[in-house]
């Protein structure tokens, strides 16, 4: 591939929003000193302007706004649905089960509309947003598309690897199973 | 070594716009579009800073393909501003054209 060369001397977000495209134009032209002196200038333009301009950080600012309400509205049903599995787990003389029946009855004290705005309306908001955000920050930013399109892709290869699957699995359930342990000890 | 001529050429990407006013292209045809209907040669780098520029303005935007030469479009806002600069271009000239021709 001719100039590649002259595509590292771009940002990597540049790169990774145009850098394929840009590769495919330097492959069509002839490498001529004009263009070498072209593509330099450009690179330092593009090292000049901010990584984040305004019309972006606005929409990355609407963006975690709307994760963080949305993480909001969520969180008392998480709170209590933890709480009603913690509490399960061992008899409620010993902690944490103890504190989690506390929040559970908490929770239950409150009138039958509540607990149906909170564990019903409240995710299903949380919900809608959290896709709504998801979706406009792919469709709007090339290089969130591009890094999760490599986080699935690497996913996708290390589960491919049943060795390396079955160690983690291996590693989480023994690692979980020590903790649960040790909690116990120290709780008597 | 000769000097640049005090009045540069237009600007890239009122090119680019007049350019995808046609159709969406990708950026080696909107390089061969330009030269053809301009006369002006637009180097890779002028070209994707100008692309960039104008697609953070909203101005023009990406066409899905599976191509590596992606193209691009022309939004709504994109051609409500090139009908914005045209005019003004038009009325120059033609205030120009009037003045020389009374010259």
């Amino acid at each position: 591939m001719a100039g590649r060369w002259l595509l590292a001397l771009y940002p990597a977000r540049w790169r990774a929003r145009y850098g394929e495209e840009f590769q495919a134009l330097l492959d069509e032209e002839a490498l001529t000193p004009s263009l070498v002196l072209d593509v330099i200038r450009g690179a330092l333009d593009a090292r000049s302007v901010s990584p984040s301009p305004g019309g972006l950080v606005m929409r990355t600012r609407t963006s975690v706004l709307g994760s963080i309400l949305a993480v909001v509205l969520v969180l008392p049903a998480v709170t209590f649905l933890t709480a009603a599995m913690v509490r399960s787990l061992q008899p409620t003389a010993y902690q944490p089960a103890r504190a989690a029946q506390a929040v559970f009855d908490a929770f239950a004290a409150l009138p039958v509309s509540a607990v149906w705005l909170l564990l019903g309306l409240a995710p299903l908001v949380a919900l809608t947003i959290a896709v709504a955000v998801a979706w406009h920050r792919l469709r709007t930013d090339p290089v969130a598309r591009e890094d999760t399109a490599a986080f699935i892709a690497g996913w996708r290869r290390i589960l491919r690897q049943p060795a390396l699957v079955l160690a983690a699995l291996a590693f989480v359930a023994s690692a979980g199973v020590l903790a649960v342990a040790v909690v116990h000890a120290i709780a008597g | 070594m000769p000097r640049r001529p005090e009045i540069q050429p237009p600007d890239p990407g009122l090119l680019i716009l007049a350019s995808l006013s046609a159709g969406p292209k990708h950026g080696y045809a909107i390089t061969q579009d330009v030269r053809a209907f301009a006369g002006v040669g637009l180097g890779p780098g002028t070209l994707y800073g100008a692309i960039a520029r104008l697609e953070d303005r909203g101005l023009i935007e990406p066409v899905e393909s599976g191509d590596r030469r992606r193209p691009y479009r022309l939004t709504a806002a994109g051609r409500t501003t090139l009908e914005g600069q045209l005019t003004v271009l038009e009325r120059l000239t033609s205030t120009a054209l009037g003045r020389l021709a009374v010259v």
